[in-house]
């Protein structure tokens, strides 16, 4: 399966960057793909709207807010604080437990419209959501 | 992954040496301490002889208001207390080893391998960078073992260096 994920901490320091490796370590052991955008202290590096569109579900390691939510809107999600994939099997047993719901049917969805979907290759039909984003990103830091 | 200070690392070492996050005075091999309190206040000590926090009981007060939030002890024997504040002059982390280990409420038991992590109130996003990569780096049980097997505090302080600021 692909995923993509979102990870976040409240000082932003350190959290954040443990989840996104333990997220990936998961997805490497069981076979699966991930992409992991870190809102963290440093600044955000928002992921290409093609990954989020791609993938089968979407992991929210937050302790905060995540940044920019409506990107993911449709998409199957698991929300959850971002200690809870740190350390031993948990990131693991999250994305099992997590890859079971979507295959059950059973995931919750991100509110909201989904991004206009195949129309994805048009960049100009992804213009406005990506206007909106910038602002957003823009006051993140600290 | 090599233990050894090879040419390379060396000359790493060199070109950060000003702004490298670790240097061997801030580094504790076979850390003695009575709780996760004494353990912090030991590595933030050696933060302060090396010029990197002004404060010491300020930069403690935000350590600890942080470990409230929620403990950093990791399963795996790890503990990565931390803090952003401005008494902290420059990006560091002080590290310290324990055969004993010390309890930072990791759900396993004891940490055996701290890292005290010291950011500055208004670091650059490069700065944070590196401390951002030192915390995803300790996820990967190789590196940490490798840390934790060394005995030299130059070593490891090199290796952490190595590791992060590439």
């Amino acid at each position: 399966m692909k995923f993509v994920a979102v990870t976040a901490c409240i000082t932003g320091i350190a959290h954040t960057y443990m989840a996104q490796a333990a997220l990936e370590q998961a997805a490497k052991k069981l076979g699966h793909e991930i992409t992991v955008e870190t809102q963290g202290s440093a600044g955000v590096n928002p992921m290409k709207q093609e990954l989020i569109d791609a993938a089968d579900g979407v992991i929210f390691a937050v302790d905060l807010q995540v940044k920019g939510r409506e990107r993911f809107a449709g998409k199957p999600f698991i929300e959850l604080g971002v200690a809870k994939v740190i350390g031993g099997d948990k990131g693991v047993n999250v994305m099992n437990d997590f890859i079971a719901a979507i295959e059950a049917g059973t995931a919750a969805k991100v509110d909201g419209v989904a991004p206009a979907a195949p129309a994805a290759e048009e960049p100009k039909a992804e213009k406005p959501a990506g206007e909106k984003k910038k602002g957003f990103f823009g006051g993140l830091f600290g | 992954m090599r233990l050894h200070l090879d040419a390379s690392s060396k000359k790493v070492k060199n070109k950060l040496l000003s702004k490298a996050i670790t240097t061997a005075d801030m580094v504790i091999v076979g850390l003695d301490a009575t709780d996760k309190a004494d353990a912090t206040r030991q590595l933030a000590n050696r933060l302060v002889a090396a010029g990197r926090i002004t404060d010491i009981e300020t930069y403690l007060v935000a350590v600890a208001k942080r470990e409230e939030h929620f403990p950093t002890g990791i399963e795996g024997g790890i503990a990565i207390p931390h803090a952003q504040s401005e008494v902290v002059t420059v990006p560091s982390v002080a590290v310290a080893t324990s055969t004993s280990g010390v309890d930072f409420g990791a759900e396993d038991g004891k940490s055996n391998l701290i890292f005290l992590i010291a950011a500055p109130a208004n670091g650059g996003s490069e700065h944070l960078e590196i401390l951002g990569t030192l915390a995803y780096k300790v996820m990967d049980e190789d590196f940490r073992n490798e840390l934790l097997n060394e005995k030299d505090p130059a070593v490891i302080a090199a290796t952490l260096t190595r590791e992060v600021q590439k």
